[in-house]
């Protein structure tokens, strides 16, 4: 039976249709042809014979049919089944010739695990955070809205609640156009109530969004009117968190700020706009009188709108501009300057910050795929060569070029599938590690996964990666199989072909090339954070604690009780044991909140046209503000001699890169300047300080007496004399005795908000430094293993030159030459690289420029060093040969 | 058309038949007709026809295999061989197969009785 299936296998087998349709045919033919002739036999006429033939046959057409289509159907199926035989029998081969290299199996594929892990890692985020659209129908009709002041430098303004309802009327290119704002509020009431990030809304919010709450609605018309219903939507987190997942949720109450409010609908899971920890949504109609100023020129609402359908955000914009303008005419007392805008797409402006940073990650997870191919390129390239002599002995009994080749790619195809797969598994971990890493900073972290897309990336970059690291290497291997010179060819003295070798240099020049660019780009970043995180940010961060809340409002007294509380607060603070200053202000640095900076006129200077004043923060500060930060007075006196009598006008102390711009060379102590129709007095200058990023000063700052700016929500600075989280608990209840069930946004050691600010380009620096070191590794190991194998390749050839006398150095020299050519030639090209790629990290870059000498006298010296070391430690083995023992044996 | 029943009934034995023709050895289609014929003594008229698809349809189901050869008088035939598997399916088929003929005979006995 073995022997009949071999032979059809040989000779039957039929190619096409055709071929099936003709065998059935003779087959039919034969048994009419040997009917007719027994008939004939038996006496009949030939064509009497024929006739009864036919007919004891029967419907000839019939059954010809019936027979093609039984055996085209076996042929399909013997075909299928030959294909998957051969591929098994392939795999099944390529693994037991794997199994039988464990050594090299292994380092593969720890290789090749690595590098696809990380790219498919690194491309989840790519995918989740910059592809995957957000989750909002026709999500690339969303823009966000900024009015922009030129003259004024505004260039990401608000506009109010009063100027929101023109917009809404004038904008006919936009199907809704809304506004919200970002805050906090006190959830909750008894012994730890909490502060939940909320968002104020106006009526054209969830229309521009365009989703409707998974149970219950969002808001009605009328609950947008001023005393409408005290009505909020909440996120699927709040309810689950909060209101136990309750299906009977809607019409609940829940108090917020101390007052009450009725839970009108809960939002989908995936809902997460304004930012993505937003619990609750409020009309912008609930926002006491009192915080907002009603005017037009109360600034104070973000804009999102929806674009009609074709029309582009440029279009958009030209009807934003033109609308600016006619009411920068109309009014001129708020509007004057604001007369252009910039519109940009929602999903742009969430990943906007984060798009190069990723790409650049991308691409640099790119290069260490690629060092990872030419890694296992080349081992497979020494494996090839030490196959050589079984390839040639399979050419030899008939296999031919494209067999080997397949049964070489086959294996190669197996190690990627293998070592993809466990990339995957490492990816999995990987994609934690890298949303973890990422901080707060990384925007939509939530859709960061390893999904479907994900993992048909995975499948091609690993089927890709075999198809780079195997092709090459097998054709290779495969080309040198002139089967007699090859099995003839002996162990023995010989040198590894000179293609082969060159071949390898070749590898090793491309890998450390490529190694270099990557540890370049490390070095930059690294560079960069030192600066960054070594940067004075204007406040000693060290021992010092801070605690942010709100202050309570108490109904019916007067908004000075502010700041007497405040003030109760921070003396009741100073006296905790441990504390040695404190003082507080509105928002301290790096927690936002900034708000606009607001205009001001210096009297007696010529007066810049309306809407093109300088702009000022002005901060309110507590006396001792400064102190307890360590902000510097360079000049004047502090806000602590005041006494806070407002009958003298506002005093200020004010920041130097305004004392040196508004007042150019010459002290600003004792001069005036105007906000907001009043005169302030300058008593001191204090340090610049970088209160809203790490990476710039950002603009003026002038700190105020808080008695003149009464305000609920409160930045208290605490300095203390050990570790401030020690405290923590201390002070917190100091406060507590002062305002009783105080609840508080964050009591944290000031170093962590440092930490936070300066998490993206952690974030960046960590990632590629991990990767400059990967490709460092891997290079290291690639070129250990070329020489390694040189070593051993040319072992007699080094045992005779040392038998001939010639000094282990000299031949520890040679060895070392050969493996160091390539390294310089691909340190070289790679300078090159690097000078060309890191272009594109500029703005990445922090008071380093790309072009930084030290990185790029620094790295190639770092990279030749240990290029070095992993040719040395190889070589150092030809020198030690023992030239009678190698000559002797075999 | 003749009825389902009939037909099913019709092929499997045509199919039994076929595989013990076969199980002295490999043959040809006609020969395998003939075989039937002359054995049968024409009791099952089958067109000869009928007996390619039957073929094809074992050979589809690994029972049989196929090769093309020689005939005895030097022409191109298709040749046919039971499979182990034919073998084995032969060997059921007519355990069953005389256990319903038999049960049809003593049922037929007993209601002449």
């Amino acid at each position: 039976m073995a022997r009949l299936s071999g032979v059809r296998r040989l000779f039957r087998l039929p190619r096409a249709e055709r071929d099936v349709a003709a065998a059935v045919d003779d087959e039919l033919a034969f048994h009419l042809q040997m009917l007719t002739e027994q008939l004939v036999a038996e006496g009949r006429s030939p064509e009497d014979a024929r006739r009864e033939a036919m007919l004891r046959f029967g419907d000839v057409d019939r059954v010809r049919e019936r027979c093609y289509q039984i055996s085209t159907d076996h042929e399909a199926a013997v075909r299928r089944s030959d294909l998957f035989s051969s591929l098994s029998h392939d795999l099944t081969f390529a693994a037991r010739s794997l199994r039988r290299a464990p050594g090299f199996s292994l380092v593969v594929l720890l290789t090749l695990a690595l590098g696809i892990g990380a790219t498919t890692a690194m491309f989840s985020v790519v995918r989740g955070v910059l592809l995957r659209p957000l989750p909002f129908p026709d999500a690339e009709r969303l823009v966000r809205i900024w009015p922009e002041n030129r003259g004024a430098n505004v260039d990401h303004g608000q506009v109010s609640s009063l100027e929101l309802e023109d917009w809404s009327r004038e904008l006919t290119r936009f199907s809704a156009v809304g506004g919200y704002r970002n805050g906090e509020m006190v959830y909750g009431e008894g012994a730890e109530p909490s502060y939940v990030p909320v968002a104020h809304v106006s009526a054209g919010f969830f229309p521009a969004l365009g989703r409707a709450a998974a149970l219950g609605r969002t808001f009605r018309p009328e609950e947008h009117v001023v005393g409408g219903n005290r009505s909020v939507v909440v996120s699927n987190g709040f309810w689950e968190r909060q209101m136990g997942s309750d299906r009977q949720a809607i019409g609940r109450s829940i108090s917020l700020d101390g007052e009450m409010y009725t839970v009108v609908g809960v939002m989908p899971p995936d809902f997460s706009f304004p930012a993505p920890t937003t619990s609750v949504w409020l009309s912008t109609s609930l926002v006491g009188e009192s915080s907002v100023c009603c005017g037009r020129d109360g600034r104070w609402l973000d804009v999102i709108a929806r674009l009609r359908a074709g029309v582009t955000p440029e279009q958009g914009r030209a009807q934003v501009d033109d609308m600016l303008r006619r009411f920068a005419a109309t009014y001129p007392a708020s509007n004057a300057g604001w007369t252009s805008s910039a519109v940009e797409r929602v999903h742009d402006v969430i990943v906007g910050s984060v798009r190069r940073g990723l790409l650049v990650l991308l691409g640099a997870v790119g290069l260490v795929l690629l060092v990872v191919c030419v890694n296992v390129a080349n081992l497979m390239l020494v494996r090839g060569t030490a196959r050589g002599r079984e390839l040639a002995l399979r050419a030899a009994i008939g296999a031919g070029r494209g067999r080997i080749v397949r049964l070489l790619v086959t294996e190669s195809l197996l190690l990627a599938v293998t070592g993809g797969a466990l990339g995957v598994v490492a990816a999995f971990w990987g994609v934690r590690g890298l949303v973890a890493l990422s901080g707060e900073f990384l925007p939509r972290a939530a859709d960061v996964r390893v999904d479907g897309g994900v993992l048909a990336f995975a499948v091609i970059v690993s089927l890709a990666t075999g198809a780079l690291f195997g092709l090459w290497p097998a054709l290779r291997a495969s080309a040198g199989t002139g089967t007699a010179s090859m099995l003839r060819e002996d162990a023995r003295g010989s040198v590894g072909s000179g293609g082969a070798n060159h071949a390898r240099s070749l590898l090793v020049t491309t890998e450390v090339a490529l190694a270099v660019v990557l540890v370049v780009g490390a070095g930059l970043m690294l560079r960069s954070f030192e600066r960054l995180t070594a940067t004075n940010p204007g406040f000693r961060p060290e021992n010092l604690l801070l605690v942010r809340f709100g202050m309570p409002l108490t109904e019916g007294a007067p908004r000075t009780k502010l700041a007497t509380d405040r003030q109760n607060v921070v003396e009741r603070v100073r006296a905790v044991p441990g504390v040695l200053s404190a003082g507080a202000t509105k928002n301290a640095p790096l927690t936002g909140g900034m708000g606009e900076p607001q205009p001001f006129i210096i009297p007696g200077q010529a007066t810049p046209p309306a809407g093109e004043e300088p702009r000022v923060w002005l901060q309110p500060a507590s006396p001792g503000y400064l102190k307890a930060m360590g902000i510097p007075l360079i000049a004047g006196q502090d806000l602590d001699a005041v006494t806070g009598d407002s009958t003298s006008g506002i005093l200020a102390v004010v920041s130097r890169k305004m004392a040196e711009r508004a007042w150019p060379g010459r002290s600003p102590v004792g001069e005036t300047f105007v906000f907001g129709g009043r005169p302030v007095r300058v008593i001191g200058v204090a340090g610049d300080v970088r209160s809203a990023r790490l990476d710039s000063v950002g603009g003026y700052t002038a700190y105020v007496p808080d008695a003149t700016m009464p305000r609920r929500s409160i930045s208290l600075v605490v300095r203390t004399s050990s570790d401030p989280a020690t405290l923590i608990g201390p002070v917190r209840d100091a406060i507590r005795e002062v305002l009783p069930g105080q609840a508080f946004q964050e009591i944290v050691p000031f170093r962590s908000k440092l930490s936070e600010a300066a998490s993206t380009p952690r974030f960046f620096t960590v990632l590629v430094g991990i990767f400059g070191v990967l490709a460092l590794a891997l290079a290291a190991v690639g070129l250990y293993g070329v020489v390694a194998y040189s070593v051993r390749q040319r072992e007699r050839e080094m045992a005779v030159r040392l038998a001939l006398g010639a000094p282990p150095a000299r031949v520890l020299a040679l060895m070392m030459r050969q493996g160091m050519g390539p390294v310089v030639v691909g340190l070289i090209a790679g300078l090159a690289g690097a000078f060309a790629v890191t272009r594109i990290m500029r703005t990445l870059l922090f008071e380093v420029s790309a072009t930084d000498p030290l990185t790029y006298v620094l790295v190639p010296v770092l990279l030749g060093a240990i290029a070095l070391l992993a040719s040395y430690l190889p070589s150092r083995r030809a020198a030690r040969v023992h030239p009678a023992l190698v000559l002797r044996g075999e | 058309m003749p009825p389902a029943e009939e037909l099913d009934l019709l092929q499997g034995t045509l199919d039994v038949l076929i595989l013990k023709t076969l199980s002295w050895g490999p043959r040809h289609g006609y020969a395998v007709a003939r075989w039937l014929h002359d054995t049968s003594d024409d009791v099952l008229r089958v067109d000869e026809g009928a007996l390619y698809p039957a073929l094809h349809r074992l050979e589809r189901r690994g029972w049989i295999e196929s090769e093309w050869g020689l005939s005895e008088n030097n022409r191109r035939a298709k040749y046919y061989q039971l499979t182990a598997q034919g073998r084995q399916q032969l060997r059921a088929k007519a355990l069953s197969w005389s256990r319903y003929s038999g049960a049809v005979s003593k049922v037929l006995a007993v209601a002449r009785g």
